[in-house]
């Protein structure tokens, strides 16, 4: 049964028409009393209104199949762009009022503005302010200026997180990963995601006020900025390595460049190098988290442990109870012999995470008996602890050869042995001796 | 026997009937349409509902609960004294009110209801709504949504036969956007979206932690008393600045005064995040319609928060015009549910008017996807009801097994949008049976049933054997058995609810603590007196005497806050 023989009309593209024909099939099947039969008539309804859409255009496009009519209608949000553009294609503007300019097309034309202007561009305010026109507000857009920005964005997207924060804010992406996916390539969703939840940021405050931007071509150096970071990440050192170098020659301020050049310095090997990248990170800014972070670890490596806990002591300043931090502050502390100093740290370590491995491995080296100043023992008690040990190893020993002495035993008691037997016991009871006192010295390491 | 028909909201409750040929709201005891949906248990251990209530939430906070309805559904438990509820048991005892005052009202019984839920609700809240009424003794006839109900209110007086709007939806505790058409006496929903987590008291938190914010203190270091205290004055502050252009919140904690002085720029500053928050449901809304807004006849609002002259300026630079104001935001959702018990038994007065709705998620279950090279990857979302079908609907579709002699299958039941299972709510789950064969040629079908009170039931049959299963999705009672729901239902009818008839009595004592609280020095002590008065005066259960000194004391209270507006 088609649907147009459950409605009871003939194939018909008038809207109305089939609007008329369901509502009074509608009361014979009652939402309320027939769900099945509502259900069907339903479905038939819908199915109507669609072709209904494909009949009515019919005439007017000869050739057009159910999915190029709706191809078409989905693009309908970038007609106006088309539109645009034939008008800019005429030679005299000025007989163009500007308020026919498309509300959206100016909005871009804005953002692109703001873009190109480097020192406004980073401050999220003058973003806040961008975003809060009207036409962002409006529904009737909503679609076609995200799309617009989306593209506009793939092409330049040199941001700092703040910027992305408060697009997010406005645009809603983070929470809404699925309808992005379905609109936009998937490598550019992940890029603008990873932007906001900023694992991998880098970020632009070295260049608020700094007069040495003006020489710079910008764009280029954050190109080469980014670039790298993924070379680094890929490990591609080779290729890294001449990004880092081009890049530097241009801009020598920017802390997050030379982290980088530190990290691809270890990667390599050249300790003395990463040591002053690391040092020029601290220079440029002070309060740095990664390169105090990475300097403490690598003057641990090099067993300049006062160095790495200066290091250490500005970062637990920033956050007293960080785990990686007071587990490295430990380690340096028993590289100096303090085991006082280890064991507060490791402690107050794992009262943070008590799943932190180095902690534990740690804290029970600081244990080990080699750390501690053995107090003299009076003579009664060395007396009674030598005894104890010589019982502890008589045990052992016989734990070991009970089997042989006691069938030694009995054989001598029954039997008239020879001596190769005799021989052959006393040969055990050595070997066996022999194996106790290799066990001692076993576990005594 | 008579149908009533009732909003029960985030922050206020109303009831409200057919009256031949038009929908009235009932007044509560003390003459009032809002009921407050607040509970709070007495020294006695009586149960408070309402106005009373809500005076007590300043002066024993930890006696009494309100906006429940944000939780309803959950495991969340309220411990009031002695008594641990439920939200849906709270919830009851409003219900259990409204139908008092519907019977004092109409003279008669009252036993059948259709209830109003916010569109968004999900299965487990519809449920804990139903149950809610079942405690209170009335039986659902309808879950209705909300902004179901306001488009009937609204479409009842549209002289237009054909037209499309969108109502916008911001109530205490939650958000709703729903796109409908009126046609040939035909309500159609088209779509609905929202969100569970948006509404106006979130107007009110953001103020309440900018003071915090601004005097730097926590919210954890006040004492229950002084949090409820400073909710009260950013409620109100919130409520001034959708008349004035500036306002100002105080509050006292341990002799020390703080104030904070806002104006409404700053204010909209603070909210903005909000209301970049209301966007989304309204662009997926009007997505899923296939309608853009200039199709929109007219953008009806509801739900108290949107009286919020911030609000009205968002939406109208959302949809570039001005929103439908000849509705009370406040009353239209219970008119509708009142229209609906009309609508329900087919009266006479109503043209008729045929209600269809729609499901608000997708629903659907989880299955094992084969990857390119013969991998298996589980955990995949399949939609069997997708999201804005319109209801009653029922569909199914046929599960085949992935492994060799696979003995049984499970069904597990989701709600949600996301392609992965793990982001996506479960409802439930049940296993089937099938015999062992080679992969593939076992299969069995899952039908899902939607009903149109939003209900789902799932059956699951297995193809080769016709064995069937079936359940109705009830996540939160699976684990009481029956004797549990019957003896903890006989738990709740055994507790003491202050009687009707004493409750403006009640309520003046109540709001002469709550000034006591709030005054201090010589006012407290003149406070304390008459209050005493009062309580010395109700004892003699003379009829004259009590209403000579009740006109006295609530005077006296009157003049009494006057005089702490101006302090």
């Amino acid at each position: 049964m088609s649907v147009w023989d459950i409605l009871e009309i003939n194939p018909t593209g008038e809207e109305s028409a089939i609007k008329k024909a369901y509502a009074k099939k509608l009361k014979q099947h009652h939402p309320e009393d027939d769900p099945e039969g509502y259900q069907r008539l339903r479905e038939a309804y819908d199915s109507a209104l669609k072709q209904a859409k494909h009949i009515a255009a019919t005439p007017a496009l000869t050739v057009m199949d159910e999915e190029e009519a709706e191809g078409a209608e989905g693009d309908e949000a970038w007609m106006w762009q088309d539109e645009d553009e034939e008008w800019e294609e005429e030679p005299d503007e000025t007989v163009l009022p500007e308020i026919q300019v498309h509300p959206v097309r100016r909005f871009l034309e804005q953002v692109e503005e703001l873009y190109e202007d480097f020192p406004s561009r980073i401050e999220p305010d003058s973003w806040k302010a961008l975003l809060d026109s009207d036409v962002v507000w409006d529904v009737e857009h909503s679609q076609s200026l995200q799309d617009g920005l989306i593209s506009f964005l793939e092409d330049s997207h040199y941001l700092p997180r703040s910027v992305w924060e408060v697009l997010d804010q406005v645009f809603r992406f983070s929470a809404d990963k699925e309808a992005l996916l379905e609109r936009y390539p998937e490598y550019f969703v992940e890029y603008i995601l990873r932007q906001i939840n900023g694992s991998m940021e880098l970020r632009y405050d070295c260049f608020r006020g700094s007069a040495a931007i003006d020489d710079v071509d910008i764009e280029e150096y954050l190109y080469l900025r980014e670039e790298a970071q993924e070379m680094l990440g890929d490990g591609e050192l080779e290729e890294a390595k001449d990004l880092l170098d081009t890049a530097h020659e241009m801009f020598a301020d920017d802390p997050d460049l030379e982290l980088m050049r530190s990290k691809y310095f270890l990667a390599v090997g050249e300790t003395d190098q990463a040591l002053a990248s690391l040092q020029r990170v601290i220079e440029l800014r002070p309060d740095d988290w990664d390169g105090h972070w990475h300097r403490a670890q690598l003057l641990h490596d090099l067993q300049r442990y006062e160095e790495a806990l200066a290091d250490l002591d500005v970062l637990l300043q920033q956050e007293p109870h960080n785990s990686h931090v007071l587990s490295l502050a430990g380690r340096c502390h028993l590289g100096l012999g303090q085991i006082e100093e280890t064991r507060e740290k490791m402690k107050l370590s794992y009262e943070q995470d008590n799943t932190h491995i180095n902690t534990f491995v740690y804290w029970y080296m600081a244990g080990n008996k080699h750390f501690y100043e053995q107090p003299p023992l009076k003579r009664a008690d060395r007396r009674k602890a030598r005894l104890h040990t010589f019982y502890y190893w008589a045990v052992v020993f016989l734990r070991m050869t009970w089997l042989p002495i006691i069938l030694y035993t009995l054989l001598e008691v029954f039997f008239d042995l020879p001596a190769i037997c005799n021989r052959l016991f006393i040969l055990i009871l050595l070997w066996n001796l022999w194996r106790m006192i290799r066990s001692e010295r076993f576990i005594s390491t | 026997m008579s149908m009533i028909g009732i909003d029960l909201g985030t922050t206020n409750s109303l009831v409200a009937y057919w009256d031949k040929d038009q929908a009235v709201i009932i007044p509560n005891v003390l003459g009032e349409h809002l009921t407050p949906s607040i509970v709070s248990v007495d020294e006695n251990g009586s149960i408070l509902v309402g106005r009373i209530a809500q005076e007590r939430l300043i002066t024993h906070p930890h006696l009494t609960a309100s906006t429940f309805k944000r939780f309803m559904g959950t495991e969340k438990k309220y411990t009031l004294g002695a008594h641990t509820f439920t939200p849906a048991e709270l919830s009851s005892f409003i219900l259990k009110a409204l139908k008092e005052d519907a019977e004092a009202h109409l003279g008669v019984e009252v036993t059948e209801a259709v209830i109003s839920v916010p569109a968004y609700f999900n299965d487990s809240q519809r449920k804990a709504t139903k149950r809610a009424a079942e405690i209170a003794g009335l039986k659902v006839e309808r879950l209705i949504s909300e902004p179901t109900a306001a488009a009937i209110a609204y479409g009842l007086h549209q002289e237009k036969p054909e037209t499309k709007f969108l109502v916008f939806d911001l109530g205490g505790g939650t958000f709703d956007v729903s796109v409908l058409e009126l046609f040939e006496g035909i309500m159609d929903v088209k779509s609905i979206a929202g969100d569970n987590f948006l509404g106006g008291e979130d107007f009110t938190e953001i103020l309440i932690a900018h003071f915090l914010e601004k005097h730097k203190l926590e919210l954890a270091s006040l004492d229950t008393k002084t949090q409820s205290a400073l909710y009260k004055q950013a409620e109100t502050c919130k409520l001034a600045l959708g008349q004035e252009t500036s306002a100002t919140m105080s509050l006292t904690i341990r002799d020390q005064a703080y104030e904070l002085r806002l104006d409404r720029t700053e204010y909209e500053k603070l909210a903005h995040p909000l209301l970049l928050r209301l966007r989304k449901p309204i662009e997926r809304a009007l997505r899923d319609a296939s309608l853009s807004p200039s199709d929109l006849d007219a953008v009806i609002l509801i739900g108290g928060a949107t009286r919020l002259p911030l609000i009205k300026h968002v939406i109208g630079r959302m949809f570039g015009r001005m929103p439908y104001t000849n509705i009370n935001p406040d009353e239209t959702v219970a008119l509708g549910a009142a229209i609906q018990t009309a609508l329900k038994q087919r009266n006479q007065a109503l043209e008729e008017i045929i209600l269809t709705d729609v499901c608000p998620y997708t629903l659907g279950t989880s299955v094992v996807q084969e990857l390119g090279n013969g991998q298996l990857s589980s955990g995949h979302f399949f939609p069997i009801i997708e999201r804005n079908t319109p209801i009653p609907v029922s569909r199914v579709e046929r599960l085949y097994t992935v492994h060799d002699n696979q003995k049984r299958l499970n069904v597990a039941v989701y709600q949600g949008e996301s392609r992965l299972v793990e982001h996506n709510i479960k409802l439930g789950e049940l296993q089937i049976k099938i015999p062992p064969a080679p992969a593939g040629e076992q299969s069995i079908d899952v039908r899902y049933t939607y009903d149109i009170n939003g209900i789902l039931e799932v059956e699951v049959v297995s193809v080769s054997t016709g064995e069937k299963k079936r359940v109705v999705i009830e996540q939160n009672e699976g684990s009481m058995t029956k004797e549990q729901i019957e003896a903890r239902l006989q738990e709740l009818q055994d507790i003491k609810i202050h009687p009707r008839d004493r409750t403006e009595n009640r309520l003046l004592i109540a709001k002469g603590e709550r000034l006591y609280e709030e005054a201090l020095g010589e006012r407290r002590e003149a406070i304390a007196i008459a209050i005493q008065q009062f309580e010395k005066a109700l004892l003699t259960q003379n009829d004259k005497e009590i209403k000579k000194a009740t006109e006295i004391f609530k005077e006296r209270l009157e003049q009494m806050e006057r005089w702490m507006d101006f302090s």
